[in-house]
């Protein structure tokens, strides 16, 4: 990075000049925070999901223009008659940064361990429609039935029920394949892990990428809050920041709001409260709590998915406010590690306060939080899901397990098969006890000069086409 | 109860009275004085709570300042203007910063009360709070105010009782700092530790607010929720001046030990009476002692003198009144014993002479025969009379019949009067039974015996040959009795510890009014008796530790029974 930063301060006229792009440099990029966890198949915030685009592939993925293409696959996955099975046939040549080759036995394995109880994964929504999902969630099997390896590069994967959108959910980045028998940060990603620091991470690109070397030689990804990143990147200290904030005005780029936050009232346990909560919480103003916990650029949100997953909800609109009696007491479940969740824990107790009822907050570890809504054991909890997939039918699967567990995510499979997502939205919103309170997205501020900001529909940018000059076409480069 | 134990008593008495008159009021007089040393150390606290309430107040007001000129502050200000605050990050700024000073109360808002950053309650940033705008509403900069203030706790969101200031940051004047103090469980455990009390904070409608207790047995909140003595219990109010007070701060002190003095005092006073009653008592009993001394040897003596021995004499040293009565006493059993020697040399003069009245009386009876027969053989001799012989026969005769009676009255009269002592020995009373029945080999016409004897009786300690003549008296009476027939009884058997011999007849009985001097000597029924037979039977039973009774109806015959003692069973006998 300190290589680049004088670099960058010619790169205006170089540009000017018509060099040729080139490869190397060192690239800094400010997150919202340092990605603690580096296995794809536990990611959960956007700093880890950004990490995880630079360090994994999939075998598909969502093209900047929202298409499906493949990645790690050599075609598009081709569904048998009947829709319930897919044929995957891998790239010849794959190999992870270790050097080990990249075959369908891993695919497998890496679909299997989604759903394995040690993973201890909150994307096991992607292989739920896999036959034999369940035995595998449930520690009775430790690979799926439906996964068949077929050959050294290909596989079928056999569903319990017909899921046209099967290939979408693999394009998440969760889905990424690593090697079997770990470690779980080695990938086939655009670079491979250098080193980890205190809130940095250090990347290197890695020379055998899938679809040529990355750009730069090295990525510092580095958790920094607002002022932080903001000094850094005026300082030159940073080239890109990814946070809430713009840190570059009118060049920033807005990222698809895919992290939705919601309120979950817990029917089952609050019996009759839980229609006086949702009611208060409905009551609320939404856009307000989005200004507050959403920070960057946030909306209101209508309906279970975000706008970017699935369009056609209204703005939701404050209503009448609606005082609770009796003076109830709850208690209101906040994942730790999030600022903003923690205010809109705050706000909501005060205006739940405001509204008669005393909600006392608890903030819990993240995999706590997720344990007790699974099993039903909490009143009410502000849950933030940043959605790891693109298109309606996976996100559905993927609010359903985190806003119910397995079994509403399998629910939801099963109606979607019945109905339009829309209206399995509603459903589930209602079975759930969810009210949707915001969507949020983050900025990706590149400095001047900094080239091939290529945001992708699941709101990462990616990485490995950055540059500081203009890009030739890249050497090996696959098509 | 004895004069003496009565005169300790009284003793004793007369010592506890004046003590319990003076124990009573020198004891109240220090319990009062404990009182008074509590409430002042109550009123010691209570001026020392207001002084912490004033200090905490001023603490405030300076928060307030410090936190409205710090560097935090203005950078905060500055970011507002230009818009550029992170909502979410600012919310809970000022947590941070109450944390580090202390503060339980600390919010930055605009002059109308919209909260910017709060610390005690973060999700009412971005709102208008009732509670702000009320304060700057109503009171100046820099001056504390008590104000129940909504806080976020783990238990929801909660009013909290608070001292608050707040100041104008500089060159801000649209934005305020509120600092303030909790008047809550901290400051309770403050004060109670400072007080070495209990101290409640109580809001409006007596709502315990905070509490806390320290120094040992402190009844905590003893002092209302047990009905304690509000004496026991200050109170200051917290309110602003002239308004009515928001709450009120009491404090109690341990009572353990105004209640140990007190115990303490009352059981010096207890154990002092206690010595008294003690030392009174000893002294009353010496004295008593040498009061009743002599009184007692007078009471023996005159038990003894009541049992018959006059030769009772009391030495116990005696002074005064007590000597006279002693000399007395001695002057007295000695006249009685002199008295009683001339009552006895009287009597057996009597004796002799009624005696010999008796004796002269006895003997004058047969002599008027005598003299006849005497007199008419003189005659019918001088007469020369031929029925001479046959008429000195008959004279003879006469006078004859008349010395044997003669004889047997004085053989009688020497017998009762040489009746030997008894020489007991153990026997048993159906060999009495037989001895005397042996005598009966045959019983005379018309006479049936019967004879009922227990064989378990006991043996008696008698005079064997004395009891047989006591017996033998008892069935020739009977048999007297019985001239024309009847059935003679001879039964013993037991009652308790006595020996029970009874001789009964069917004859004619007793006469009632005869029945109480059939035992008095001379007394007699008989035209030929001497009246001595059952006085000597009486006397040699009474010689014997028994008793001779008589039961008898006119026309039911009579029934004499001999009691006796029985004889004590020798170790080892069944």
């Amino acid at each position: 990075m300190r290589r680049l930063a004088p670099l960058a301060l010619l790169l205006p006229l170089a540009a000017l000049a018509g060099l040729p792009p080139r490869y190397g440099g060192d690239l800094g990029v400010a997150l919202p925070a340092a990605p603690a966890n580096l296995d794809p198949a536990r990611l959960s915030d956007p700093s880890e999901l950004e990490a995880a685009r630079a360090l994994h592939s999939t075998l598909v993925e969502t093209g900047p223009d929202g298409a499906l293409r493949p990645a790690l696959l050599a075609a598009l996955p081709e569904a048998e008659p009947g829709g319930r099975a897919f044929r995957l046939r891998l790239r010849p040549g794959l190999r992870f940064h270790d050097g080990r080759p990249l075959t369908a036995a891993d695919v497998a394995a890496s679909l299997s361990r989604l759903l394995a109880p040690g993973t201890r994964s909150p994307h096991g929504w992607i292989a739920l429609p896999v036959a034999g999902a369940d035995d595998v969630r449930e520690g009775r099997a430790s690979t799926l039935s439906g996964v068949q390896v077929v050959g050294e590069l290909e596989l079928r994967v056999a569903l319990d029920l017909p899921f046209p959108e099967f290939p979408r959910a693999l394009a998440a980045l969760p889905a990424a394949v690593v090697p079997r028998g770990g470690p779980v940060t080695t990938g086939a990603g655009p670079f491979r892990l250098a080193s980890r620091g205190e809130g940095t991470l250090r990347l290197a690109a890695f020379d055998g990428y899938w679809r040529g070397r990355a750009y730069p030689d090295a990525l510092s990804l580095s958790g920094m809050d607002a002022r932080r990143a903001a000094r850094a990147f005026a300082r030159g200290e940073v080239d890109l920041v990814v946070r809430p904030e713009s840190a570059s005005g009118a060049a920033a780029r807005e990222l698809p709001s895919t992290t939705a936050t919601y309120a979950v009232v817990n029917a089952k346990r609050l019996g009759r409260l839980a229609a006086d909560l949702r009611h208060a919480l409905l009551a609320l103003d939404r856009s307000e709590l989005a200004r507050l916990g959403g920070r960057g650029h946030a909306t209101p949100l209508a309906g279970l998915l975000p706008p970017s997953l699935l369009s056609g909800s209204p703005a939701p609109a404050p209503r009448a406010p609606a005082r609770v009696a009796g003076n109830p007491k709850v208690e209101l479940l906040v994942a730790a590690g999030s600022d903003g969740n923690r205010a809109l824990a705050d706000r909501l107790q005060v205006k739940l306060f405001d509204h008669g009822v005393r909600a006392a907050v608890a903030v819990v570890a993240p995999e706590a939080l997720a344990s007790r809504i699974a099993s039903g054991s909490f009143d009410l909890a502000v849950v933030s899901l940043t959605f790891t997939s693109v298109g309606a039918q996976p996100a559905l699967l993927e609010a359903a397990w985190a806003l119910g567990g397995p079994q509403a995510s399998r629910r939801a499979l099963s109606r979607l098969s019945q109905a339009e997502p829309a209206a399995v939205a509603g459903e589930l919103a209602e079975e759930l006890g969810v009210v949707p309170l915001f969507a949020a997205g983050l900025h990706a501020s590149p400095r001047p000069g900094l080239l091939g900001l290529e945001v992708l529909p699941d709101a990462t940018v990616e990485l490995g086409d950055l540059s500081v000059a203009p890009r030739p076409a890249r050497e090996g480069r696959a098509p | 109860m004895r004069l003496r134990a009565r005169l300790t008593l009284a003793f004793a008495l007369f010592a506890a009275a004046p003590m319990l008159l003076a124990v009573l009021p020198l004891s109240r007089a220090l319990s009062e004085g404990l009182k008074a040393e509590y409430a002042a150390r109550l009123d010691g606290a209570a001026l020392a709570i207001e002084g912490e309430l004033r200090h905490l107040g001023l603490s405030a007001a300076e928060a307030a300042r410090d936190v409205a000129r710090s560097p935090e502050v203005a950078l905060l200000a500055r970011e507002r203007a230009q818009g550029a605050l992170d909502p979410a990050e600012v919310a809970r700024l000022a947590a941070e910063w109450m944390e580090a000073r202390g503060l339980d109360v600390l919010a930055v808002a605009d002059s109308r009360g919209v909260v910017v950053t709060s610390g005690h309650l973060p999700g009412r940033a971005g709102d208008a709070d009732p509670e702000l705008r009320s304060l700057f509403a109503t009171t100046g900069p820099g001056r504390p105010v008590p104000r129940l203030v909504p806080r976020a706790t783990p238990a929801g969101v909660e009013p909290a009782l608070a001292l608050v200031a707040w100041e104008t940051v500089p060159g801000e004047p649209g934005l305020r700092v509120a600092a303030g103090v909790a008047l809550g469980p901290r400051f309770a455990e403050r004060m109670a530790a400072l007080a070495g009390g209990a101290v409640a904070v109580r809001g409006e409608g007596d709502r315990p607010l905070a509490a806390e207790a320290r120094g040992g047995k402190v009844h905590l909140l003893a002092t209302r929720f047990l009905g304690a003595p509000r004496e026991r219990v200050r109170t200051v109010p917290v309110g602003r001046p002239g308004a009515p007070p928001l709450a009120w701060v009491e404090v109690a002190l341990p009572t353990a030990g105004l209640e140990r003095a007190q115990v303490a005092v009352a059981i010096v006073f207890l154990a002092a009476l206690a010595a008294a009653v003690v030392a009174a008592a000893l002294v009353g009993h010496l004295v008593a002692r040498r009061i009743t001394r002599p009184l007692e040897a007078l009471r023996a003596g005159a038990a003894r003198v009541a049992a018959g021995d006059l030769g009772v004499r009391v030495d116990t040293p005696a002074a005064g009144e007590l000597g006279e009565l002693v000399r007395g006493f001695n002057a007295m059993t000695a006249d009685l014993a002199a008295s009683r020697a001339r009552v006895a040399a009287a009597e057996r003069v009597a004796a002799w002479q009624e005696v010999a009245r008796r004796l002269a009386h006895e003997i004058k009876n047969p002599l008027t025969p005598i003299a006849m027969s005497v007199a008419t053989l003189r005659d019918a001799l001088e007469q020369g009379r031929p029925d001479f012989p046959e008429i000195f026969q008959e004279g003879a005769s006469a006078i004859q019949e008349e010395v044997r009676r003669m004889k047997r009255i004085v053989d009688e009269f020497s017998r009762f009067a040489r009746l030997p002592a008894p020489e007991p020995s153990s026997i048993s009373p159906a060999d009495l039974v037989a001895a005397v029945l042996a005598l009966y080999p045959s019983p005379p016409p018309g006479l049936a015996i019967e004879r009922e004897v227990d064989p378990a009786l006991p043996p008696v300690r008698a005079d064997r040959d004395q009891m047989v003549q006591v017996l033998l008296n008892l069935v020739r009476n009977a048999e007297e009795a019985m001239r024309g027939g009847g059935t003679l009884r001879l039964a013993a058997h037991r009652d308790g510890d006595a020996v029970l011999i009874q001789v009964s007849d069917t004859g004619p009985g007793i006469a009632a009014e005869d029945l109480a001097h059939v035992f008095e000597p001379y007394f007699t029924t008989k035209e030929s008796g001497t009246g001595l037979g059952l006085a000597i039977a009486e006397r040699i039973v009474r010689e014997h530790g028994g008793r001779l009774e008589v039961a008898s109806r006119p026309g039911a015959g009579a029934t004499f029974t001999i009691r006796l003692p029985a004889a004590p069973s020798a170790p080892g006998s069944p």
